[in-house]
């Protein structure tokens, strides 16, 4: 390899450095009015009145919109369409964060002064505002019953599993809500040209998503929305189906006053308004032979989903997926319910669902190597998945499956025998701080599997200027991970052009096919392989040309470090590509990517769950304070099998953010409520880590074995990289204190 | 909105705008601008003070003078280079974050008066005078904050600086809870001086935050252990003593029930770190 899995300069990390990158609140335009938002801010009632007169008295009040302006389907929602745009009087208003109306003025500040002086008369009703109340369906919140969807997976006998078990562990777990806390908040700017194309700039995951849900509200064709996604200051699956809601709102203000409109939200909106992981509750009980074999996992797993289901049916698909964890499970009885509360939505948040199951699966794991009395290294060994295995699914792996050479790995970095040993030691003569080591071992289905393989396509467009400097525009985006570098990686392997040579363009729904979200650690597979793809095109054009031009084989020509060798002359790329274009060939290529059809049925949960897995050790340390119960993580010890390693240092820099990003979510951050209100609006409350609490040292490891399907092997990475990490200081805190958690985050006061 | 900005450079000048415009005084803008943008202050008048011509941070005698507008950072690079009270040092660099103590004051920390404040509870340690002008009234810290949010100032009076005592051969010890380990404020907050002579007490000075309305520190407490023998059991009776003083809420940030244990928690972790060494750092 040339290039890839070599360090390598972050393309597109000088502009963001220095501040020159357009992120969407960068974006300014002639006669441009802002917009603001008008909330219900109760959590449950019925629209009954909304008086928009006081607000329109404002001078600068260009628009108020409420429902009645809607042209097109006043209705969100991914898999049911259950959620309201803006609230039509006589329906029912269902989290404090629903939307009645919309202001567009001169200024922000009068169209925040004027968002004040819409009134609305709510008739409230009692709030659902827990997983058990929503379970006793005694107040609806939204359809028919609170439980608004039910997976399953049904494989084997559960009842034979704990009849010949010597344990059976019943074990309650609960998780909380975690909050993306991406750097900028949500925004949008929209412009309804004076031809007709509504132009949308925005902070988005998934630009496609906004285009079909706009075109859903305003009533447009396709063919005249452009949405252009800008730079995205970290987005971790909140921005993925969210922009929608965010974009419409000037989409609509925009559509009706004919001028750019420009929204941008605060934090406190963004908290309040916007998507979270699912709190949830779960129950497992897991049936072990003496030697730590388990024989089977019998689970019964709430999200709670908040008012509106969005994504949660699809998040669901994988908790359920992932309920038992890497392990080999003869049988299994799983169960997820999604549940309606009187809450903000959840939604997708780096892991979708599968990191609050995890954190359950392996602490059983931990509890029963402790029962057992083997080590919580060997009950792993001993259970994890191998090729020829079956996953819970029964989906027969065959190969790309590094399960055990990662445990492995963390086993020998971590020099374990000695650590644990040193442990002991500490703990011994320290009485107030204690340390603790903790495990964990995960998988992770990589892209949309079977719960979304009709998106499972991705395009990718290259183009080699005369001058032989190469744009790439693919469906997926960056947003902080490092894709446009790992996409230029791809590109320069094959051409041969140096890196500095390649940029890669925000897309637009307008020029590229629909691509698909830049979510469940698919891009580096869809985009790269839709970018490989079109790269090689290019490559035999230009071969075709050269072979026939300078009467030479095929086999002779070569591109490497940006100069073109054919048999044994030496062209600079440019000279080539300043010929080619003389010439007329084609420089220009549409890739495109889809993936195997997966065979899977949705009733019993059986089969084909995802195109390949990722899979990851990881092991903390973490110190215990028992007078205040602050808990330190002191190092971790990771290694991901990720398949090829494309972007090496990328790579580095997921997993260090992946590993502390579960922690805030495993020790630090939680969303408190007060009758359904967010009171942890802001990062003065909502804490997440800052460098400060980063442990010193991650060391990590990468495990390469490959994919025959992705990009030059590759797999995976920008989830497993944070899932592994709650379970693994969740189990070393147990650890350290000597007593099980069975709750995240964890909390100071739950130590003393 | 903001539409009036000044920015006067004498005493009296500022005094006389405070008086005139009712703006609200702009060192740091750390607590000000947050407020602002929270819509807890509202006003349309702020008054800068970073163009007084003011004294400079200086020791004086036995006293450490820090002005209006001097920041954290400023303080912490005198107190090294001066070598003087450098305990403080452990509560500076507590707060906030590198921007925060290039920009914020210990003036704008103790004329915010929260009970939360780390340099509030460094003026109670170093039992600091306030020193206001143009009046040149100089009363202790402790009078000079009533409550949460309120100083004893009139309208056309503002902070002129703080003066701390310069204290020397004491152990110190400084524990800020939180959950995480910047940018935070204190769930509680214990500072504890200490002078011993003999094993026994000589001088003892013990300050907690967040833990009651307002800093909580009680000298007929602190001068009834003067000449006690220095043990775990003096210790014990010193953090139930103080926990029966505290008298904590439970906000966003924890259980009044936790902060209480914290009140204890923190005394017995300062005699084990002053003394026992039981604990590594
Ligand atoms: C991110 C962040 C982190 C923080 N972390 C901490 C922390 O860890 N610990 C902590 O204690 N605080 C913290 N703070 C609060 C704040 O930084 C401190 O209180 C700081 O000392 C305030 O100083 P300032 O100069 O910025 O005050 P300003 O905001 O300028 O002023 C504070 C208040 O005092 C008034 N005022 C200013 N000067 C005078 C004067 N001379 N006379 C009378 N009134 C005056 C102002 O009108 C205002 O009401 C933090 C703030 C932020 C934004």
């Amino acid at each position: 390899m040339k290039i890839i899995g070599k360090k390598v300069k972050r393309i597109d990390g000088f502009q963001k450095a220095e501040g020159s990158a357009k992120y969407a609140s960068d974006y300014y335009f002639h006669n441009m009015l802002y917009a603001s938002v008008v909330y219900a801010n109760v959590p449950h009632g019925i629209l009954k009145n909304i008086d928009v007169s006081k607000a329109y008295e404002l001078p600068g009040v260009v628009y108020v919109a409420t429902y009645k302006d809607v042209p097109g389907i006043n209705k969100f929602g991914h898999v049911i369409k259950d959620m309201n745009f803006l609230v039509p009087i006589g329906d029912k208003v269902r989290f404090e964060g629903d939307v009645i109306a919309l202001i567009a003025a001169e200024s922000k500040e009068i169209a925040e002064k004027a968002a004040k002086l819409v009134s609305c008369e709510i008739e409230e009703l009692p709030p659902v505002l827990t997983i058990d109340e929503a379970l006793k369906d005694e107040i609806i919140v939204n359809g028919d019953s609170n439980i608004g969807f039910h997976r399953k997976i049904r494989k084997g006998h559960i009842e034979d599993a704990f009849k010949d078990a010597d344990l059976v562990l019943e074990m309650n777990f609960e998780t909380g809500y975690q909050e993306h806390a991406y750097l900028e908040p949500q925004g949008a700017v929209a412009y309804y040209t004076p031809d007709n194309v509504m132009e949308i700039y925005v902070s988005a995951q998934c630009p496609f998503y906004v285009h079909e849900d706009v075109a859903n509200i305003l009533g447009l064709p396709l063919n005249k929305i452009n949405v252009i996604q800008t730079e995205t200051g970290g987005g971790f699956g909140g921005k993925e189906d969210v922009p929608s809601y965010v974009a419409a709102k000037p989409a609509l203000l925009s559509y009706l006053t004919k001028r750019p409109v420009k929204l941008i939200y605060t934090r406190e909106m963004d908290i309040k308004e916007t998507s979270k992981r699912h709190p949830s509750k779960s129950y497992f009980k897991v049936a072990f032979k003496k030697d730590g074999t388990i024989l089977g996992v019998k689970s019964k797993t709430y999200l709670d989903m908040g008012a509106y289901s969005t994504l949660s049916p699809i998040v669901m698909y994988r908790t359920t997926v992932h309920s038992c964890g890497t392990y080999k499970v003869p049988h299994v009885f799983v169960d997820v319910y999604g549940v309606y509360t009187n809450k903000v939505p959840c939604g997708a948040f780096r892991g979708f669902g599968s990191p609050q199951v995890l954190f359950a699966i392996e602490s059983v794991m931990d509890e029963a190597a402790k029962r057992l009395n083997i080590d919580p290294y060997e009950i792993r060994l001993k259970n994890t998945l191998d090729v020829g295995d079956e996953t819970a699914t029964g989906h027969k792996l065959t190969s790309s499956v590094g399960a055990k050479k990662t445990l492995k790995k963390v086993y020998e970095i971590s020099n374990y025998p000695k650590l644990k040993d040193y442990v002991k030691k500490y703990n011994e003569t320290n009485k107030f701080k204690k340390l603790g080591l903790g495990w964990s071992h995960i998988f992770y289905g990589v892209s949309l599997g079977s719960g979304g393989q009709h998106l499972d396509g991705a395009s990718a467009e290259v183009l080699i200027q005369p001058d032989g400097t190469i744009n790439i525009m693919i469906g997926n985006t960056e947003m902080g991970q490092g894709a446009k570098t790992t996409m230029a990686i791809i590109a320069s392997e094959i051409l041969g052009q140096k890196l500095d040579k390649i940029s890669v363009l925000q897309p637009q729904t307008l020029v590229l096919q629909d691509s698909g979200p830049t979510v469940a650690s698919r891009t580096t597979i869809f985009s790269g392989n839709a970018v490989r793809i079109a790269a090689k095109k290019i490559k035999e054009n230009i071969i075709g040309f050269l072979s026939n031009y300078f009467g030479v084989g095929k086999n002779e020509i070569s591109f490497s470090d940006g100069n073109v060798l054919v048999r044994d002359k030496i062209f600079t790329f440019e000279e080539i590509t300043e010929l080619c274009n003389k010439n007329n060939v084609k420089l220009s290529e549409i890739g495109w990517y889809k993936t195997p059809k997966l065979h899977f049925d949705h009733e019993k949960g059986i089969g084909e769950a995802y195109i390949t897995y990722t899979f990851s050790t990881q092991l903390s340390l973490v110190e215990v304070d028992i007078l205040t119960g602050k808990i330190s993580l002191k190092e971790a010890w990771v290694c991901h099998d990720i398949g090829k390693v494309i972007n090496y240092d990328g790579a580095i820099g997921q997993v260090h953010g992946g590993v502390v990003q579960g922690m805030g979510y495993a020790i630090m951050e939680e969303i408190k409520q007060d009758n359904g209100k967010i009171l942890t609006d802001n990062f003065n409350n909502y804490i997440i880590p800052t460098i400060k609490d980063a442990p010193q040292n991650i060391h990590v490891e990468f495990v390469e074995e490959e994919f025959s399907e992705g990009p030059f092997g590759a797999k995976g990475l920008g989830e497993p990289s944070l899932m592994s990490s709650p379970p693994s200081i969740a189990n070393a805190v147990s650890n350290a204190i000597n007593k099980r958690i069975s709750k995240i985050p964890i909390s100071m006061e739950d130590i003393i | 909105m903001i539409k009036n900005y000044f920015r006067p450079k004498t005493i009296d000048e500022l005094s006389e705008l405070k008086l005139k415009t009712k703006g609200y005084l702009f060192s740091g803008g750390t607590d000000l601008f947050v407020k602002l943008r929270a819509g807890t202050i509202d006003t349309d008048t702020v008054i800068d003070t970073k163009y007084l011509n003011s004294r400079k941070i200086e020791i004086t005698g036995n006293k450490l003078f820090i002005p209006i507008n001097a920041t954290y950072s400023e303080l912490r690079m005198f107190i090294k280079q001066n070598n003087v009270n450098n305990m403080l040092e452990n509560i500076v660099k507590t707060i906030g974050s590198p921007m925060i103590r290039n920009r914020g004051t210990p003036v704008g920390n103790i004329s915010n008066a929260s009970p939360a404040g780390d340099f509030v509870l460094a003026s109670y340690l170093f039992n600091a005078q306030v020193i206001i002008e143009p009046t040149s009234r100089k009363l202790p810290v402790k009078n000079f904050i009533k409550g949460p949010g309120k100083i004893d100032l009139r309208e056309n009076e503002f902070v002129y600086g703080i003066e701390l005592e310069i204290l020397n051969d004491y152990k110190f010890y400084f524990e800020k809870v939180g959950r995480r380990n910047a940018m935070i404020i204190s769930i509680a907050s214990l500072g504890l001086l200490l002078k011993e002579k003999d094993n026994k007490i000589k001088d003892i000075r013990i300050a907690f935050g967040s833990v009651a309305p307002y800093i909580l520190r009680d000298e007929n407490l602190e001068k009834s252990l003067i000449g006690e023998t220095i043990n775990e059991e003096l210790f014990k009776h010193i953090a139930i003593e103080y926990q029966k003083l505290s008298s904590p809420i439970t906000d966003v940030r924890a259980t009044k029930e936790y902060r209480k244990s914290l009140v204890h928690n923190l005394v017995i972790k300062a005699y084990n770190n002053l003394f026992e060494k039981v604990v590594k750092e």
